[in-house]
């Protein structure tokens, strides 16, 4: 069973390995991916996104530098660790809050947007731009 | 046998009675590439091909597959070719037209030609003269990926497809090669899905190469750049254009950009397009895709 | 040159049959219509000759020693014009193989790309083009040699020896329309190979065969040399056996002057010759004992030509662009 299917964003103008990357990161990120799951092979890859192999591969060897994965000769790439943060998850505290800003953000005249550009520009001054 | 190089030419030429289609050719595909070959229409990607598939002989300079002249019969032994057309025996079924690669490759592989032809969903006693494009296309590819090419040869294969048949087309290709490790050289006009499918490049303007190398590196090699300044120096110009104040160039940077122009990084449609509206732009060839000068004696 | 392979294909074959494989297996599978036409029709057309040959050897079995005029009719009625155009059709045989069988072989591949295909399989072109010029003249020459020893067998009784240098019969008999069979096959494959079109490739060998014929029909008194008889004049012992063909009269005065028989005007012709001081004679002429000698010349002739064209044919496709 296939754990995650990718979608190419061919007008997105990011070089598909790092959708890849990104994508892969995302999952891990909302648990929809975890510890011990095996990525799709480039070959399952390529049969439903028409990817060049030797991209995944590439993006899958950038996520084991960053001690994501982990190749296992003959049997694929397999998830070393969760980005699943407790602190993002569905009922935590830091979202309820945030939910809450958004809201009265919105009873404020915020069109979605607006919320975004500020979301963004705070999150750039803090860890620095990408 | 060199497993280095699916391909090296050196000093290629092809010239028919209307002149040169080819001309002092000097580039090397690294094998386990998918290596895309653009070029506006008579540049000579298919007498490039046509030369690689031994059906038509260089004129001049030398070609090789895997280390193996072409002028060799064995180099055809290691390699696949799809013509554009896709010709295959319109009377014989499917079944037949998989037998005829069984029976005249040792090396055939009957398991993946009909994966191939069943995830098409293609009945095996079907006549190929009866059968769509994209499943004409598929049973060929059968009959290429049955060979167990290590290097797999296709002109403009999507070029007669549907959008649908053409992504499956794409994602078959890609899927094999996955498995394989087959080379692939593809001539094509599709630029927007040629940057998903390879990772090199060779572009051909009136039959002499203008760019080769890998996507990875070719890329990085140049800044799109936009910005009222009229001094591009010291930088390789592609190709510029001004409208009104404002100027919009392709360029190779050396040496630092100065501030006044706004920078993107161009993407592979961007380059292609940039080098076939100018072909007298200087040619790039990465250090791989160069050929040594001391060159082998073909 | 093809070995017996077993396929890895799970369905084992529903018919046990020679089992050709390799480059004669998609040599077949190619012209299997055309071999297949030939064939039947080959098999066909030897089957009515052998039938009618025995209804030959009844009809001269039975046939009174004097004249008859219900044998003589049935005779002129059936027979003769059977044997006539049976060996007409014999006759330009070769010529429908050429145009049909050789020229489309080659030239539809090369029309409709398919050579490519082939060729950039693992086997050879010399051994692609080999193979399918030997099976097609194996098929020629299976199905001219039946119909020419079919046809040779109805008329051995009687028949056959009369006027056995007519062009309609020379070329129909022994091996000569295996010779002319298979040199238009190859000759229309190398055309067609050649012209890489299929149409324009039947036109060109249809030509090409009408030549055949003519040469083969034109020059076959050059395949041997004529015997000759003479003696004074006049004398009736002096002419030709019977049966003898390609007849020419001489005749000479004391002096060695040459006198034509049509400087003779008026009859008879011997008291004419007589007066023009004719003393001596000799007739030229094949004789039928020479007619195998003939025909085998011949067909070595036309099988060499045949030869030649298929060595090119191959040599060809080994270096040609396709």
């Amino acid at each position: 069973m296939n754990t995650i299917e990718f979608r190419i964003d061919r007008r997105s103008g990011v070089a598909t390995y790092l959708q890849i990357v990104d994508q892969v990161k995302q999952a891990l990120r909302l648990g929809v991916l975890i510890e011990g799951d095996r990525l799709p092979t480039a070959r399952e890859v390529a049969e439903t996104t028409a990817v060049n192999p030797n991209t995944t591969l590439k993006a899958y060897r950038e996520l084991e530098r960053e001690g994501l994965v982990e190749p296992r000769p003959g049997r694929g790439t397999f998830v070393l660790h969760s980005l699943a943060k407790p602190a993002g998850a569905d009922d935590s505290p830091l979202r309820a809050e945030l939910r809450d800003w958004i809201t009265r953000a919105h009873a404020a005249g915020l069109q979605r947007e607006d919320i975004t550009a500020v979301f963004t520009s705070l999150t750039d001054d803090h860890y620095g731009h990408h | 046998m060199n497993d280095t190089w699916a391909i090296e030419a050196h000093g290629l030429g092809k010239r028919y009675r209307r002149g040169w289609a080819l001309r002092d050719c000097s580039f090397r595909i690294p094998a386990g590439r998918i290596c895309g070959l653009v070029g506006p229409n008579g540049a000579g990607k298919s007498t490039l091909l046509n030369l690689a598939a031994r059906l038509r002989r260089p004129t001049a300079g030398s070609l090789r597959l895997f280390g193996t002249s072409i002028s060799d019969p064995e180099a055809i032994l290691r390699m696949a070719f799809l013509p554009q057309d896709k010709p295959l025996f319109k009377r014989f079924t499917v079944e037949e037209t998989l037998r005829l690669g069984r029976e005249l490759n040792p090396g055939w592989d009957q398991t993946v030609a009909e994966r191939i032809v069943g995830a098409g969903n293609i009945p095996l006693h079907a006549r190929v003269g009866t059968l769509s494009g994209g499943q004409r296309t598929r049973v060929a590819f059968a009959l290429a990926f049955g060979k167990r090419p290590n290097l797999l040869v296709l002109d403009e294969p999507m070029a007669d497809l549907d959008p649908l048949a053409r992504h499956e087309t794409a994602a078959t290709l890609m899927a094999e090669t996955a498995d394989s490790g087959t080379t692939v050289v593809m001539s094509s006009h599709l630029l927007g899905e040629l940057a998903d499918m390879c990772d090199y490049l060779v572009l051909l303007c009136d039959g002499r190469i203008r760019l080769a190398g890998d996507v990875d590196e070719l890329l990085p090699a140049h800044r799109l750049i936009t910005g009222t300044g009229a001094h591009l120096e010291p930088h390789t110009v592609v190709e510029s254009r001004t409208t009104g104040r404002q100027t919009t160039a392709l360029i190779r940077p050396e040496g630092a950009i100065a501030p006044s122009w706004a920078v993107a990084e161009p993407c592979l449609e961007d380059v292609l397009l940039a080098y076939l509206r100018a072909p007298a732009a200087p040619v790039l060839m990465t250090d791989v895709a160069r050929v040594p000068e001391p060159a082998v004696a073909a | 040159m093809s070995t017996l392979v077993h396929t890895p294909s799970a369905r084992p074959p529903a018919r046990h049959r020679p089992h050709l494989s390799g480059m004669a297996w998609l040599t077949w599978r190619q012209h299997r219509a055309a071999y297949r036409v030939a064939i039947v029709a080959t098999l066909s057309a030897g089957a009515w000759m052998l039938y009618q040959g025995l209804r030959w050897r009844d009809f001269l079995r039975d046939a009174p020693p004097f004249y008859n005029e219900r044998y003589s009719h049935e005779y002129e009625s059936w027979y003769e014009p059977a044997q006539l155009y049976t060996g007409l059709a014999l006759y330009i045989l070769p010529l429908l193989l050429g145009v049909f069988l050789g020229a489309p072989l080659l030239a539809a591949d090369r029309d409709k790309g398919t050579a490519k295909l082939v060729v950039t399989q693992s086997v050879s072109r010399v051994r692609w083009m080999a193979t399918r010029l030997a099976v097609t003249a194996l098929v020629v020459v299976v199905c001219t040699g039946v119909l020419s020893a079919a046809f040779t067998w109805w008329w051995q009784p009687h028949g056959l020896e009369v006027e056995w240098y007519r062009p309609e019969r020379f070329a129909t008999t022994g091996p000569m329309p295996v010779a002319l069979a298979l040199a238009m096959t190859l000759l229309g494959a190398l055309i067609g190979f050649a012209i890489g079109r299929t149409l324009p490739a039947m036109a060109i060998t249809l030509g090409a065969g009408v030549a055949v014929l003519y040469v083969s029909t034109r020059f076959r008194g050059l395949l041997g040399v004529r015997r000759t008889i003479s003696g004074p004049f006049p004398d009736p012992a002096v002419r030709a056996p019977e049966h003898s063909a390609h007849i020419d009269h001489f005749f000479t005065t004391t002096s060695g002057r040459q006198v034509s028989p049509g400087q003779c005007s008026t009859n008879p012709l011997d008291s004419c010759l007589a007066d023009r001081g004719v003393v001596h004679s000799s007739v030229k002429y094949f004789d039928l004992a020479q007619r195998d000698i003939l025909q085998w010349t011949g067909a070595a002739f036309w099988t060499a030509v045949a030869l030649i064209a298929g060595a090119l044919t191959v040599w060809w496709a080994a270096r040609r662009s396709l």
